[in-house]
């Protein structure tokens, strides 16, 4: 109830205050000292005026006179400031008087005479209005004189009320101190739970603590006490005590460590004396080698004196003898064969023969170890590699190894045997024998030596790549003959063709001549033990010898055909080549070279039909014209074929012949593909006429040649008879069709009796060279 | 090897017939070959209703020295005709695989202008017992079966003689010239009638020359083509009453089908240099176009005995077979394996 008061009166109290900080506001210009020193402490001031409110009243009205004099008169105004000084002192004597007061007298007091006075006044009150209600004589001066009473009364509450604040003023302040003493205290409380959790943690790190003996491995505690010496172990103080046993322990650890390095050091020793021992045999032996050249060097001025190539033949054979069987069976074959018959075959081995020597001693080593095959492949193939080579293989190892692979599959050996087999114009042509160590092929590589005289003329023709392909029928060397090469291949997907440049071509004749005979794959596909095998071959096993069969005999049959296949090969390739250079050369019929007896024999004297140009072309301008679709589609040609367009002028007519030379031209004749421009493009198969002329050529051929020496004319004669064909076809072609443009047409120079026969309406291509006349087939 | 795949690819197949009772085939090509079919597998498989492929060749017989460039069968015999001969074999011997030819005509002709002459086509009529054959030496001549020897000569031609065809009392012949000449038989020597199919726009195609290649009769119509495009003419009017479509290259095959099965009656097959074969309406509308394994049709055989079946070849080895006018059923290969 109190407090609810106290609100109450605070509130009547501000609004009042506020009141007279206005009245005094509106003093301030005329009191300008006072606002100054009352600036600080306003409320006690504006209290202050309340309570002397009598004194005040009469010192304001002084000031307000006085101020008014000052204006007249300035030498008053220092009496005024002193009468201001006063006044504040007695406010501040009140203050502490009212602090001395709320010391004195406790709340409980100063309640109880509140409730005193309040009694007091409501008494005074109930006078008032009886005395104003009755209107006794006098009344007015009652009324006055309880009216004073009551105010004093309110002044006397006041400052009951004014010493109240003091006392909590005082309060407040005692409690702020006190806050300030416990939050010093609890300061202190939490540095000391820091100071302990501190501590804990020390001393948790102290019980994890791991010592480095426990990482040592050490014998086990039986084997300790029955291997270590009663000094060490001491069973009496440590079976029981475990720290003690494990520092006896540690001991004889330390103990047998220090025995074995001195055991190492000891043998160290041995082996470098033993190292040493060798050495200085190695140096005698290596001192020998020497003085046994300079006595073979002193031999061979003998040597050469009675030419006997005993050291050159020594040197050879010591090679050969490192040669692997396939190729030492081609070796022993072809120079048995040069001496006995053919004193114009050479035989050589070349290569490295360090590496060779290394690769048997590998061989060895592989099988006295009994090592699996494909570590020593690999052994062999790191052999080949440089030293620089194997450091960046290390550094990258993912790309490389895929590269090896490769390699390590198509790896030569490091030997080759070379055959120079000489014609006797003095050309020769040099086959290069290489062996595939892990494919178990052979391959050959061929090149060319021309004669001086024909020297510029190497052209791709006769260049040695191609030269030896399908010596004998479908052996164009691009797949290897070992069917079991096809699973080593497939698996590393290494397309034999791509490397052909490098290893050489596998063709099936160097096969065997090295006396190596495959089972062919039809066979093969037939029994599945042996594909079986084949299988295991591929996957690296160290059956070796499985797929194919080392025979003399068969070598020893071919040898003697297969150099002169070599030998035919290479006379038809330069007879091909001259006219090659011959047809790009051309620019007309006539100046096609056939010899004059072989023109007169086939051809009618006349041809106006021109060959305008010869060019090569290649596989795929060929496939991807229309006229030779049927022969490609009938595998007649194949990118072995040289291929060649000719195109063939009469008037406005061309004709186009696409002419595939086969490899092992002249055996098998050059085919040829028609298509014809005149009033549109004809094709063979639109046109059955222009079929008949290609059939004319391809079919007919062999009117043409008579002998072997003739056949070597047959891409000349071809052509030739191309040209006739097309004046007898533009002819009897005109004979028939009417309402051509006059120019159009062409005279008929030909003779023939019929131009058109048959439900197909043949033209008369075939020429009767004794009548001199053309007729139909 | 090489040489043969080469043989081959000029195959040429230039004549067909088929025995009266269905059960053979034969085929003639340009190397002189006969090659035969067993179609009685074929013929009993449609009969019950499994259709059964054409296997290969049943027997190929070397008949001729040069192409056979023509046959035509009778009751008894299969007549082919090349340079300069015509021969017969029985059908009853061919069967048993017997291959001489049972009689040979030769043509008696003067050689000093054209060489031997070829015998281009063959007609037989049945009701007189006469073959006629169309021949190199611009004339066609009649053979009698009974006796062997020539009845008559049918001359009149500027060139050789392509095609004859015989129907009732009436023979047609066509040329090189590009006349087609025809004979009544009853009036004489001259032909009843000349057209020269080059001479209408609506047919003609200078380009690929006046030549008529092929011809059919059919009661009064009469249908032929070759250089100029095909086209059905009237007999009695001599008026030309429809163009046959077909592409700017010459023709080789045109003929009526007469009685084949299947509501087919009344078309006309052409064919000729195309990949493909044209089935046509008498009103000129194409009902099928076939494809063809040959580039180039020269003989087009259709037998409605037992079965309608069509056969077709050309400048390939394989011949295509029909069962019915729409489609081709399949294609068989000529060379034995």
């Amino acid at each position: 109830m109190g407090r609810g008061d106290e609100n109450g009166d605070t509130g009547t109290r501000e609004s009042k205050r506020r009141r007279k900080t206005a009245a005094e506001v509106t003093r301030k210009p005329a009191t300008g000292t006072t606002g100054a020193t009352g600036g600080g402490d306003a409320p006690a001031v504006v209290v202050a005026t309340q309570q002397q409110q009598p004194q005040p009243r009469s010192l304001l009205n002084k000031v307000t006179t006085t101020t008014t004099t000052t204006t007249t008169i300035p030498p008053t105004t220092i009496p005024t400031t002193t009468t201001t000084i006063n006044i504040t002192d007695v406010y501040q004597a009140s203050l502490d008087h009212e602090c001395l007061e709320a010391q004195e007298r406790s709340e409980e007091e100063d309640e109880k005479l509140v409730a005193a006075i309040m009694q007091h006044i409501r008494t005074l009150m109930k006078e008032i209005l009886k005395l104003k209600l009755d209107r006794p004589d006098q009344w007015l001066n009652e009324v006055e004189e309880r009216r004073i009473q009551v105010l004093m009364l309110m002044l006397s509450l006041r400052r009951l009320s004014r010493v109240q604040k003091v006392r909590m003023r005082d309060s407040r302040e005692k409690t702020a101190e006190a806050r300030q003493s416990v939050d010093g205290v609890t300061l202190q409380l939490q540095n000391l739970l820091y100071e302990v959790a501190h501590l804990k943690k020390e001393v948790r790190r102290c019980l994890d603590f791991q010592s480095a003996d426990q990482e040592i491995d050490l014998v086990p505690v039986e084997q300790f006490y029955v291997e270590a010496p009663e000094s060490i172990s001491r069973p009496a103080e440590t079976v029981e005590n475990p720290h003690e046993q494990r520092l006896a322990r540690l001991q004889w650890e330390l103990e047998q460590r220090r025995d074995q390095t001195q055991l190492f050091d000891k043998l160290t020793q041995e082996k470098e004396a033993v190292a040493e021992n060798i050495n200085e045999q190695e140096r005698k032996l290596a001192s020998l080698a020497p003085r046994i050249n300079s006595i073979l060097e002193a031999t061979r001025p003998l040597q050469d004196a009675l030419d006997l190539p005993i050291d050159a033949k020594r040197d050879q054979q010591r090679i050969v003898q490192l040669l692997p069987s396939p190729l030492y069976t081609l070796w022993v074959q072809a120079s048995a064969y040069g001496e006995a018959f053919d004193a114009n075959i050479k035989v050589e081995v070349f290569g490295d023969v360090d590496a060779a020597k290394k690769l048997i001693a590998k061989e060895e080593d592989s099988r006295t170890e009994n090592l699996s095959e494909s570590d020593n492949d690999q052994d062999q193939q790191e052999e080949n590699l440089s030293r620089k080579k194997r450091n960046r293989k290390a550094q990258k190892m993912d790309t490389e190894e895929i590269d090896d692979g490769v390699k390590q599959m198509l790896g030569l050996h490091p030997l080759c045997v070379k055959i120079n087999v000489s014609t006797k114009e003095g050309n020769s042509v040099c086959v290069s024998f290489f062996y595939m160590q892990t494919l178990r092929i052979v391959t050959a590589k061929c090149s060319v030596h021309l004669h001086e005289k024909t020297k510029s003329a190497i052209t791709d023709v006769i260049s040695g790549d191609t030269l030896l392909n399908c010596l004998l029928p479908d052996d164009d060397g691009q797949t290897s003959p070992n069917p079991a090469n096809f699973f080593q291949l497939n698996r590393l997907r290494i397309n034999l063709c791509d490397h052909l440049s490098a290893t050489g071509r596998p063709y099936k004749w160097a096969q065997t001549l090295a006396g190596l005979s495959f089972s062919s794959s039809k066979q093969s596909a037939g029994t599945g033990e042996e594909t079986q095998e084949m299988c295991a071959v591929g996957g690296g096993s160290s059956v070796g010898e499985v797929a194919e069969v080392v025979t003399w005999q068969d070598s020893a049959e071919q040898m003697p055909h297969t150099i002169q296949a070599i030998r035919r090969r290479l006379q038809a390739r330069l007879a091909l080549h001259a006219q090659l250079v011959n047809l790009e050369t051309a620019n007309s019929t006539s100046s096609i070279a056939i010899p004059a007896e072989l023109l007169r024999q086939h051809f009618p004297g006349k041809v106006c039909s021109e060959l305008k140009s010869w060019r090569p072309i290649t596989w795929a301008d060929y496939e991807a014209a229309p006229s030779t679709r049927s022969l490609c589609e009938a595998q007649i040609v194949s990118p072995q074929h040289l291929l060649f367009k000719a195109i063939f002028d009469r008037k406005h007519v061309r004709l186009e012949a696409m002419v595939a030379v086969s490899p092992d031209h002249p055996s098998t004749v050059p085919v040829v593909a028609l298509s014809l421009h005149w009033e549109g493009q004809h094709q063979t198969t639109n046109n059955p006429q222009l079929r008949h002329m290609e059939k004319e050529v391809n079919v007919h051929w062999d009117e043409l040649v008579s002998s072997r020496s003739d056949r070597l004319h047959l891409l000349p004669l071809i052509l030739y008879r191309l040209a006739v064909c097309l004046d007898v076809y533009t002819e009897a072609y005109s004979a028939h069709a009417d309402a051509r443009g006059p120019d159009a047409q062409f005279h008929k120079e030909k003779i023939f009796f019929r131009p058109a026969r048959g439900p197909d309406r043949a033209f008369p291509f075939k020429y009767h060279p004794k009548l001199g006349v053309f007729s139909q087939r | 090897m090489v040489v043969s795949a080469l043989k081959n690819l000029y195959s040429t197949t230039y004549s067909q017939a088929s025995s009266p009772d269905g059960s053979l085939l034969a085929v003639g090509n340009n190397e002189g070959k006969i090659i035969l079919f067993d179609l009685s597998g074929v013929n009993t498989s449609r009969e019950t209703g499994v259709g059964e492929r054409l296997g290969g060749p049943f027997k190929t017989i070397s008949a001729h020295s040069d192409a056979v460039y023509s046959m035509v069968s009778t009751d008894a015999f299969c007549i082919s005709g090349t340079t300069g001969l015509i021969a017969g074999r029985r059908w009853s011997e061919l069967k048993q695989q017997q291959s001489q030819a049972a009689w040979t005509i030769s043509l008696e002709c003067d050689q000093a202008n054209f060489g031997t002459p070829e015998v281009n086509s063959l007609a037989y009529d049945s009701v007189r017992g006469l073959v006629y054959a169309a021949c190199g030496d611009w004339r066609t001549h009649v053979y009698d079966l009974e006796t062997g020897k020539r009845a008559h000569t049918l001359e009149g031609h500027d060139d050789y003689v392509h095609d004859v065809v015989t129907s009732g009392n009436l023979v047609a012949s066509s040329s090189e010239d590009g006349q087609v000449f025809v004979w009544d038989l009853r009036a004489g020597r001259e032909p009843r009638h000349k057209l020269a199919p080059y001479t209408q726009d609506q047919l003609a195609r200078p380009h690929l020359g006046r030549f008529i290649a092929s011809l059919d009769l059919y009661n009064d119509w009469l249908v032929c083509g070759g250089g100029p495009r095909a086209g059905i003419f009237h007999l009695r009017s001599l008026a030309l009453t429809t163009v046959l479509p077909s592409a700017k290259s010459a023709i080789h095959v045109t003929s009526f089908i007469r009685h084949a099965e299947g509501g087919d009656r009344g078309g006309i097959v052409v064919a000729g240099v195309l990949p493909h074969l044209c089935v046509c309406s008498m009103a000129g509308v194409v009902t099928a176009q076939l494809p063809s394994s040959s580039p180039c049709i020269y003989t087009v055989n259709v037998a409605d005995k037992p079965f309608t079946m069509m056969t077709y070849g050309g400048t390939s080895t394989k011949i295509d077979i029909c069962f019915n006018l729409n489609y081709r059923d399949h294609t068989v290969s000529l060379l034995e394996d």
